[in-house]
């Protein structure tokens, strides 16, 4: 119960976020808010037993990937007075209408979860320790089931870095 | 106990989806529309790491890493064409972005 409730805490937390970000006119404010969704969520991992990659989410997301959105507004010079203002009347109305019918439609898909077995009733209890989040059962399998992947993931990522350095220098050939 | 952790989990993964989609379709801005794509991937990851407990598997958490380390290489690109964007156009609303060439 304590472990719902305290779900619950932070999901408020990181839908606050999510949401300040949507609605906020400065680019600054609506990073930050994102910021505070990642902490969030990073949280709803903790509580869900993953701690390795709630650690993973708060370094790489919330330290890297939102500094570096931040480092864009700030290069861009993006100011609260260069961002349109959220639609008025039938376009925000129609938005809200799709987002909201969207939001219906998975929520009523999920009650069909409630009705799943207890995994633990249908196998029994694990063995061994419950463990899962941690960093010895991941590493076990990134490295064995998953190591082509693993490699491949490096590939993608000095992809992205040449690509992006090939994308913003002054004078390029493209 | 286990059923209503995964209800829970994937409700919230579902509203920070249909937030992230509300400002995708609201925010004409190019920054601010990658800025929903993430909270649309980040759901998702949840829903893998709700999935992966319930099934007290490693295997989902591991999907999770690879969908950071994608987000990541997303977000350098998107940035990076964004900048290009911004040096060519002065500008970064899309309303007013119609050529693929310049």
């Amino acid at each position: 119960m304590l472990t719902l409730i305290a779900l619950g805490v932070f999901g408020v937390i990181a839908l606050v976020g999510g949401a300040l970000a949507v609605i906020l006119r400065d680019p600054v404010y609506a990073v930050l808010s994102l910021v505070k969704t990642m902490l969030g969520l990073a949280a709803v991992y903790f509580i869900l037993g993953a701690e390795y990659i709630g650690a993973i989410q708060i370094i790489v997301y919330a330290g890297a990937i939102l500094v570096t959105f931040l480092f864009v507004v700030m290069l861009v010079n993006l100011s609260p007075e260069d961002i349109p203002p959220l639609p008025r009347g039938i376009k925000l109305y129609s938005a809200i209408a799709l987002a909201l019918a969207w939001m219906l439609v998975l929520s009523s898909a999920l009650t069909a979860i409630l009705d799943l077995p207890d995994p633990e009733e249908v196998r029994g209890a694990p063995t061994d320790q419950y463990l899962f989040g941690t960093l010895p059962p991941i590493g076990k399998v990134l490295f064995t089931a998953y190591t082509l992947p693993f490699e491949v993931l490096s590939v993608t990522l000095i992809v992205g870095l040449v690509g992006a350095s090939l994308l913003v220098q002054k004078r390029s050939e493209l | 106990m286990k059923v209503e952790l995964l209800y829970a989990a994937l409700t919230l993964a579902a509203g920070l989806f249909s937030l992230g989609l509300l400002g995708l379709l609201l925010r004409r801005n190019l920054l601010l529309t990658l800025l929903s794509i993430e909270l649309m991937l980040n759901a998702a990851n949840l829903n893998f790491l709700a999935f992966s407990r319930y099934h007290n598997e490693p295997t989902g958490a591991i999907f999770v890493l690879f969908g950071i380390c994608l987000a990541a290489v997303e977000a350098v690109i998107g940035l990076g064409l964004i900048v290009r964007v911004f040096r060519t156009h002065r500008d970064l609303g899309y309303t007013n972005l119609s050529a693929l060439k310049w």
